[in-house]
Protein backbone atom coordinates (compact mmCIF):
# COMPACT_ATOMS: atom_id res chain seq x y z
CA UNK A 1 0.00 0.00 0.00
CA UNK A 2 1.11 3.39 -1.01
CA UNK A 3 1.19 6.22 1.84
CA UNK A 4 0.47 9.78 1.52
CA UNK A 5 -0.75 11.69 -1.75
CA UNK A 6 0.11 10.46 -5.09
CA UNK A 7 0.73 12.86 -8.14
CA UNK A 8 -2.32 12.03 -10.48
CA UNK A 9 0.20 11.30 -13.40
CA UNK A 10 1.28 8.16 -11.30
CA UNK A 11 -1.31 6.58 -9.55
CA UNK A 12 -0.69 2.64 -9.36
CA UNK A 13 -3.27 0.16 -8.51
CA UNK A 14 -1.12 -0.39 -5.32
CA UNK A 15 -1.42 3.32 -4.56
CA UNK A 16 -5.49 2.29 -4.52
CA UNK A 17 -5.40 -0.51 -1.96
CA UNK A 18 -6.09 -0.20 1.65
CA UNK A 19 -3.87 -0.64 4.64
CA UNK A 20 -6.12 -4.23 5.64
CA UNK A 21 -6.69 -7.22 2.70
CA UNK A 22 -10.54 -8.57 1.96
CA UNK A 23 -11.74 -10.20 4.25
CA UNK A 24 -14.48 -11.85 1.85
CA UNK A 25 -15.09 -15.62 1.13
CA UNK A 26 -12.87 -16.89 -0.83
CA UNK A 27 -14.36 -16.67 -4.84
CA UNK A 28 -16.98 -13.79 -3.55
CA UNK A 29 -17.88 -11.28 -6.79
CA UNK A 30 -16.59 -8.67 -3.92
CA UNK A 31 -12.85 -9.14 -5.34
CA UNK A 32 -13.63 -8.24 -8.58
CA UNK A 33 -15.70 -5.11 -8.24
CA UNK A 34 -12.92 -3.76 -5.96
CA UNK A 35 -10.49 -4.49 -8.46
CA UNK A 36 -12.86 -2.75 -11.16
CA UNK A 37 -13.27 0.40 -9.09
CA UNK A 38 -9.81 0.47 -7.86
CA UNK A 39 -8.51 0.51 -11.51
CA UNK A 40 -10.89 2.48 -12.88
CA UNK A 41 -9.73 5.33 -10.70
CA UNK A 42 -6.28 4.64 -11.83
CA UNK A 43 -7.08 4.91 -14.95
CA UNK A 44 -9.05 8.29 -14.83
CA UNK A 45 -6.19 9.63 -12.71
CA UNK A 46 -8.60 10.47 -10.20
CA UNK A 47 -5.70 11.47 -6.84
CA UNK A 48 -6.59 9.61 -3.44
CA UNK A 49 -7.00 12.63 -1.66
CA UNK A 50 -10.05 13.63 -3.98
CA UNK A 51 -12.01 10.57 -3.24
CA UNK A 52 -14.06 9.54 -0.17
CA UNK A 53 -15.78 5.67 -0.32
CA UNK A 54 -18.43 5.20 1.74
CA UNK A 55 -21.09 2.06 2.82
CA UNK A 56 -23.91 0.75 5.06
CA UNK A 57 -23.65 -2.72 6.53
CA UNK A 58 -22.77 -5.63 5.20
CA UNK A 59 -20.11 -7.46 3.37
CA UNK A 60 -19.43 -5.17 0.60
CA UNK A 61 -19.80 -2.80 2.70
CA UNK A 62 -16.33 -3.02 3.87
CA UNK A 63 -15.21 -1.43 0.80
CA UNK A 64 -14.00 1.98 2.21
CA UNK A 65 -11.64 -0.27 4.54
CA UNK A 66 -9.90 -2.11 1.14
CA UNK A 67 -9.55 1.56 -0.44
CA UNK A 68 -6.66 3.89 0.01
CA UNK A 69 -9.33 6.47 -0.20
CA UNK A 70 -10.97 8.93 2.42
CA UNK A 71 -13.90 6.63 3.78
CA UNK A 72 -17.04 6.44 6.28
CA UNK A 73 -18.32 2.82 7.20
CA UNK A 74 -21.74 4.28 7.86
CA UNK A 75 -25.25 2.88 9.67
CA UNK A 76 -27.13 -0.10 8.02
CA UNK A 77 -28.99 1.42 4.55
CA UNK A 78 -27.64 5.34 5.12
CA UNK A 79 -24.77 5.43 3.01
CA UNK A 80 -26.79 7.59 0.50
CA UNK A 81 -28.38 9.69 2.97
CA UNK A 82 -24.13 10.17 4.59
CA UNK A 83 -22.98 10.63 0.68
CA UNK A 84 -25.23 13.03 0.06
CA UNK A 85 -24.94 15.29 3.17
CA UNK A 86 -20.96 15.17 1.99
CA UNK A 87 -21.33 16.38 -1.27
CA UNK A 88 -23.53 19.34 -0.61
CA UNK A 89 -20.94 20.09 1.70
CA UNK A 90 -17.95 19.61 -0.60
CA UNK A 91 -19.28 18.78 -4.05
CA UNK A 92 -15.68 19.15 -5.13
CA UNK A 93 -14.56 15.52 -3.98
CA UNK A 94 -15.59 12.48 -6.06
CA UNK A 95 -18.38 10.21 -3.95
CA UNK A 96 -18.16 6.74 -4.12
CA UNK A 97 -20.93 4.73 -2.38
CA UNK A 98 -21.18 0.92 -1.81
CA UNK A 99 -23.29 -1.90 -0.61
CA UNK A 100 -25.42 -4.65 -1.12
CA UNK A 101 -28.94 -5.41 -2.15
CA UNK A 102 -30.34 -5.69 1.41
CA UNK A 103 -28.34 -2.58 2.72
CA UNK A 104 -29.34 -0.96 -0.75
CA UNK A 105 -32.92 -2.12 -1.17
CA UNK A 106 -34.16 -3.28 2.26
CA UNK A 107 -32.93 -0.78 5.00
CA UNK A 108 -31.72 1.62 2.52
CA UNK A 109 -34.76 1.77 -0.05
CA UNK A 110 -36.28 4.81 0.72
CA UNK A 111 -32.71 7.12 0.43
CA UNK A 112 -31.99 4.48 -2.85
CA UNK A 113 -35.49 6.44 -4.75
CA UNK A 114 -34.98 10.03 -3.42
CA UNK A 115 -31.31 10.00 -4.11
CA UNK A 116 -32.22 8.90 -7.75
CA UNK A 117 -34.46 11.71 -8.36
CA UNK A 118 -32.50 13.90 -6.65
CA UNK A 119 -28.92 13.48 -9.06
CA UNK A 120 -26.98 13.24 -6.64
CA UNK A 121 -23.62 13.63 -8.26
CA UNK A 122 -22.28 10.42 -6.93
CA UNK A 123 -21.54 6.56 -7.93
CA UNK A 124 -23.36 3.97 -6.14
CA UNK A 125 -22.48 0.40 -6.95
CA UNK A 126 -24.82 -2.41 -5.44
CA UNK A 127 -23.43 -5.64 -4.96
CA UNK A 128 -26.61 -7.29 -5.56
CA UNK A 129 -25.72 -11.51 -4.74
CA UNK A 130 -29.71 -11.78 -3.51
CA UNK A 131 -28.96 -13.04 -0.09
CA UNK A 132 -27.65 -11.50 3.00
CA UNK A 133 -24.84 -12.82 3.01
CA UNK A 134 -22.27 -11.11 5.88
CA UNK A 135 -25.45 -12.76 8.46
CA UNK A 136 -24.59 -16.20 7.01
CA UNK A 137 -27.91 -16.12 4.78
CA UNK A 138 -31.33 -14.61 4.54
CA UNK A 139 -33.89 -14.10 1.92
CA UNK A 140 -32.79 -10.09 0.10
CA UNK A 141 -35.05 -7.62 -1.88
CA UNK A 142 -33.70 -9.10 -4.66
CA UNK A 143 -33.56 -12.95 -3.85
CA UNK A 144 -35.86 -14.94 -6.16
CA UNK A 145 -38.97 -16.66 -5.71
CA UNK A 146 -38.78 -19.69 -4.71
CA UNK A 147 -35.21 -19.52 -3.30
CA UNK A 148 -34.05 -21.40 -0.20
CA UNK A 149 -32.56 -19.42 2.87
CA UNK A 150 -32.54 -19.61 6.29
CA UNK A 151 -35.16 -17.19 6.91
CA UNK A 152 -37.25 -19.12 4.70
CA UNK A 153 -36.28 -22.86 4.30
CA UNK A 154 -39.01 -23.83 2.65
CA UNK A 155 -38.37 -21.36 -0.32
CA UNK A 156 -39.38 -17.43 -0.99
CA UNK A 157 -42.57 -16.70 -1.04
CA UNK A 158 -42.28 -12.88 -1.81
CA UNK A 159 -41.69 -11.51 -5.21
CA UNK A 160 -38.45 -9.17 -5.60
CA UNK A 161 -37.66 -5.70 -6.95
CA UNK A 162 -35.99 -5.15 -9.76
CA UNK A 163 -33.41 -2.52 -9.14
CA UNK A 164 -32.51 -1.51 -12.59
CA UNK A 165 -36.12 -0.97 -13.16
CA UNK A 166 -36.50 0.88 -9.98
CA UNK A 167 -33.84 2.57 -10.68
CA UNK A 168 -35.23 3.87 -13.84
CA UNK A 169 -38.57 4.76 -12.87
CA UNK A 170 -37.24 7.24 -10.10
CA UNK A 171 -35.53 9.12 -12.33
CA UNK A 172 -31.77 7.87 -12.33
CA UNK A 173 -29.58 9.64 -15.13
CA UNK A 174 -26.91 6.49 -15.45
CA UNK A 175 -28.01 3.25 -15.03
CA UNK A 176 -26.16 -0.04 -15.75
CA UNK A 177 -24.93 -3.66 -14.88
CA UNK A 178 -21.81 -5.01 -14.42
CA UNK A 179 -20.58 -8.83 -14.05
CA UNK A 180 -18.10 -8.81 -11.33
CA UNK A 181 -16.22 -11.92 -13.20
CA UNK A 182 -15.71 -9.34 -15.74
CA UNK A 183 -13.26 -6.77 -14.30
CA UNK A 184 -12.28 -5.11 -17.61
CA UNK A 185 -16.11 -4.45 -18.36
CA UNK A 186 -16.99 -3.18 -14.61
CA UNK A 187 -14.32 -0.95 -14.79
CA UNK A 188 -15.00 0.54 -17.78
CA UNK A 189 -18.39 1.04 -16.95
CA UNK A 190 -17.59 3.13 -13.46
CA UNK A 191 -15.07 4.62 -16.04
CA UNK A 192 -18.49 6.03 -17.98
CA UNK A 193 -20.87 6.80 -15.20
CA UNK A 194 -17.11 8.70 -13.60
CA UNK A 195 -16.17 10.32 -16.55
CA UNK A 196 -19.05 11.06 -18.82
CA UNK A 197 -21.81 11.68 -16.77
CA UNK A 198 -20.61 11.64 -12.95
CA UNK A 199 -24.37 10.91 -12.33
CA UNK A 200 -26.34 8.08 -10.98
CA UNK A 201 -24.92 4.47 -11.15
CA UNK A 202 -27.01 1.79 -10.13
CA UNK A 203 -25.39 -1.51 -11.56
CA UNK A 204 -28.02 -4.54 -10.41
CA UNK A 205 -24.29 -6.83 -10.23
CA UNK A 206 -24.66 -10.60 -11.18
CA UNK A 207 -22.08 -12.01 -8.47
CA UNK A 208 -21.21 -15.41 -8.46
CA UNK A 209 -21.54 -16.49 -4.61
CA UNK A 210 -19.65 -19.42 -4.27
CA UNK A 211 -20.01 -19.95 -0.34
CA UNK A 212 -23.17 -19.77 0.52
CA UNK A 213 -26.23 -19.94 -1.53
CA UNK A 214 -24.22 -21.12 -5.13
CA UNK A 215 -27.01 -23.87 -5.24
CA UNK A 216 -29.60 -21.33 -5.28
CA UNK A 217 -27.79 -18.95 -7.39
CA UNK A 218 -27.51 -21.68 -10.01
CA UNK A 219 -31.03 -22.13 -10.46
CA UNK A 220 -31.31 -18.74 -11.31
CA UNK A 221 -28.54 -18.09 -13.35
CA UNK A 222 -26.96 -20.84 -14.58
CA UNK A 223 -25.42 -19.52 -17.47
CA UNK A 224 -23.96 -16.85 -15.19
CA UNK A 225 -22.84 -18.84 -12.48
CA UNK A 226 -21.21 -21.18 -14.20
CA UNK A 227 -19.25 -18.80 -16.66
CA UNK A 228 -18.14 -16.90 -13.31
CA UNK A 229 -16.66 -20.72 -12.42
CA UNK A 230 -15.00 -21.32 -15.32
CA UNK A 231 -13.40 -17.94 -14.59
CA UNK A 232 -12.53 -18.42 -11.33
CA UNK A 233 -11.36 -21.62 -12.02
CA UNK A 234 -9.12 -20.27 -14.35
CA UNK B 1 -25.76 -12.92 -20.62
CA UNK B 2 -25.93 -10.70 -23.56
CA UNK B 3 -23.59 -7.47 -23.32
CA UNK B 4 -26.14 -4.33 -24.67
CA UNK B 5 -23.01 -2.75 -26.51
CA UNK B 6 -23.21 -5.94 -28.33
CA UNK B 7 -26.49 -4.61 -29.44
CA UNK B 8 -27.11 -1.95 -32.21
CA UNK B 9 -30.97 -1.81 -32.03
CA UNK B 10 -29.93 -0.61 -28.27
CA UNK B 11 -29.87 3.12 -27.67
CA UNK B 12 -29.37 4.08 -24.38
CA UNK B 13 -31.17 7.56 -24.66
CA UNK B 14 -34.44 6.04 -25.03
CA UNK B 15 -36.12 5.24 -21.62
CA UNK B 16 -38.55 2.88 -22.96
CA UNK B 17 -36.36 0.38 -24.40
CA UNK B 18 -34.30 0.58 -21.23
CA UNK B 19 -36.97 0.19 -19.06
CA UNK B 20 -38.40 -2.97 -21.51
CA UNK B 21 -34.79 -4.43 -21.02
CA UNK B 22 -34.60 -4.30 -17.33
CA UNK B 23 -37.52 -6.64 -17.41
CA UNK B 24 -35.25 -9.03 -18.78
CA UNK B 25 -34.05 -11.66 -16.56
CA UNK B 26 -33.63 -16.00 -17.41
CA UNK B 27 -32.11 -16.99 -20.63
CA UNK B 28 -30.94 -13.62 -21.87
CA UNK B 29 -29.53 -11.28 -18.77
CA UNK B 30 -28.54 -7.87 -20.35
CA UNK B 31 -25.30 -6.45 -18.93
CA UNK B 32 -24.04 -2.98 -19.42
CA UNK B 33 -25.12 0.86 -19.93
CA UNK B 34 -28.85 0.60 -19.91
CA UNK B 35 -29.81 3.94 -20.16
CA UNK B 36 -27.71 7.05 -19.97
CA UNK B 37 -29.11 11.34 -19.75
CA UNK B 38 -27.05 14.44 -19.85
CA UNK B 39 -29.52 16.63 -19.41
CA UNK B 40 -30.34 16.79 -15.87
CA UNK B 41 -28.71 19.50 -13.04
CA UNK B 42 -27.20 17.58 -10.02
CA UNK B 43 -28.23 18.19 -6.59
CA UNK B 44 -25.58 20.91 -6.07
CA UNK B 45 -25.88 22.51 -9.42
CA UNK B 46 -29.31 23.50 -9.11
CA UNK B 47 -28.45 24.80 -5.86
CA UNK B 48 -27.64 28.33 -6.02
CA UNK B 49 -26.22 28.84 -2.52
CA UNK B 50 -23.33 26.23 -4.06
CA UNK B 51 -22.59 28.75 -6.73
CA UNK B 52 -19.92 30.74 -4.79
CA UNK B 53 -18.26 27.15 -4.21
CA UNK B 54 -18.27 24.38 -1.26
CA UNK B 55 -19.70 24.80 1.60
CA UNK B 56 -16.41 23.16 3.42
CA UNK B 57 -14.50 26.39 2.22
CA UNK B 58 -16.67 29.16 3.65
CA UNK B 59 -16.76 30.59 7.25
CA UNK B 60 -19.32 28.44 9.15
CA UNK B 61 -19.63 31.48 11.74
CA UNK B 62 -22.89 33.05 12.54
CA UNK B 63 -23.29 36.13 13.78
CA UNK B 64 -24.57 36.64 17.29
CA UNK B 65 -27.47 39.00 16.53
CA UNK B 66 -28.41 36.61 13.44
CA UNK B 67 -28.48 33.72 15.65
CA UNK B 68 -30.81 35.48 18.11
CA UNK B 69 -33.14 36.27 14.99
CA UNK B 70 -33.62 32.81 14.93
CA UNK B 71 -34.10 31.75 18.13
CA UNK B 72 -36.73 34.77 19.17
CA UNK B 73 -38.65 33.50 16.02
CA UNK B 74 -39.05 30.53 17.04
CA UNK B 75 -39.45 30.60 20.79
Amino acid sequence: MATGVQRASQLTMADMKGRVDPDWCPGCGDFGVLAAVQKALVELRIPNHSVVTISGIGCSSNFPGYMNTYGMHTLHGRALAVATGLKLANHELTVLVTGGDGDGFGIGGNHFVHSMRRNVDLLYIVMDNQIYGLTTGQTSPTSRVGMKTKSMPFGNIEAPINPISLALAAGATFVARGYSAEQKKASHRADQARHRTSRLLVPGRLQPLRHLQSRQYLSVVPSACEEARGRLRA
Amino acid sequence: MKKLEDDSAHDPANWMAAMEKSLLWGEEIPIGKFFERTDVPTLHGAEPVLNEGPLIHRDPHVPLDVARSFIEELM
